[in-house]
């Protein structure tokens, strides 16, 4: 399965913290609508009118899909999605 | 020219391949803007302090309070209740007092970001609020400026040098304010201070010519897994705070 990387920034957000999850899907958008299925808390940070939130960003296998075509982004077996909400501590 | 006691406290970091006297005198010559000097931008000080930057320029308003002490490494527990920015000077001019040392009480706005990052070559992005952020970095890109961009939070650290022409702009990175945003943060001093190091030598790099800088990747570290990537960013190509590509403003 598709692996997701969740960032302290994230795991700090979750119920039950995890620093990767696996999930089932075949593109971004399946695993991220996994992700908050199971993770509802997340759902705010990553989506804002069921579109991606503008300034997360989300690399695939460390590439960087466009943000118009993220969600339609294929995945497979052993992908790692990285996902980085912006964070300005200084 | 470098002086017989300079060439003697430099000695060391001139030793590194493709320094030497010329690039110390780079060093001595060059004027960093730094938007704070907290957990993150009090360690980027320190280190430019440290290495000789002959100007440094230091935005930070405010009083000293019990809770800046766990980070905020210029601070000193003697000036609680005082200026941050008398404490900054006093501590750097401490460390080095060979260069100039300009601290100004204020933070970073859009009234006061093109007279702060005026004159100098690099800026450092040390705020830990967005607002500051975004006017910190639309005056460097309209001013043609280096910026390098060290936030963290928590264990995670992201480093990245933007420069006007070659890159993509913190507009690209991240186009929106996050609502969710707080001005508190959960933070060890080892965490701020390491990507705080990292950004100095950015700095250090650029002003030398030594090593590459991180154009056009964001490295992310998550000092709780310790795990570090490189990731490609890009500029947006309808960034309206970006210069368009190719059109070298820079000096470099
Ligand atoms: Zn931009």
């Amino acid at each position: 399965m598709p692996k997701i990387i969740l960032p302290a920034a994230l795991r700090g957000r979750m119920n039950n913290p995890q620093d990767e999850v696996e999930v089932a899907g075949a593109t971004v958008g399946d695993t991220l609508r996994a992700l908050t299925n199971d993770h509802p808390e997340l759902n705010d940070i990553l989506f804002t009118n069921d579109q991606l939130h503008p300034s997360l960003r989300v690399f695939v296998d460390d590439q960087s899909p466009l943000p118009d075509q993220c969600l339609a982004t294929a995945v497979k077996e052993g992908s790692e999605i990285v996902l980085l909400p912006p964070i300005a501590g200084g | 020219m470098l002086t017989d006691f300079e060439k003697e406290r430099y000695g060391w970091q001139m030793d590194v391949p493709g320094v030497g006297e010329a690039g110390q005198e780079k060093l001595k010559h060059a004027r960093v803007l730094i938007s704070r000097a907290g957990g993150v931008g009090g360690l980027v000080a320190f280190q430019l302090a440290a290495a000789g930057v002959g100007t440094l320029r230091i935005a930070h308003a405010g009083n000293l309070k019990p809770s800046d002490l766990n980070r905020q490494l210029l601070m000193t527990h003697g000036h609680l209740g005082r200026p941050r920015a008398e404490c900054i000077k006093q501590t750097l001019s401490d460390l080095n007092p060979l260069i100039e040392i300009d601290v100004i009480a204020e933070n970073m706005s859009a009234e006061n970001a093109p007279r702060l990052v005026g004159d100098v070559d690099v800026v450092i992005d040390c705020a830990p609020l967005f607002p500051e952020r975004f006017a910190m970095n639309d005056e460097a890109m309209r001013q043609g400026k280096p910026l390098i961009e060290c936030p963290m939070y928590d264990s995670d650290a992201y480093l990245t040098f933007f420069q006007p022409g070659r890159t993509g702009c913190l507009r690209c990175l991240h186009p929106e304010t996050p609502p969710e945003w707080k001005r508190r943060f959960p933070v060890f001093g080892a965490v701020s201070g390491t990507v705080a190091c990292m950004a100095a030598y950015e700095a250090i790099k650029y002003i030398t010519g030594i090593g590459t800088n991180l154009r056009n990747t964001l490295l992310h570290g998550d000092l709780a897994t310790m795990r570090f990537r490189r990731l490609p960013i890009e500029r947006r190509a309808d960034c309206p705070y970006c210069p368009p590509v190719n059109e070298r403003r820079s000096n470099a």
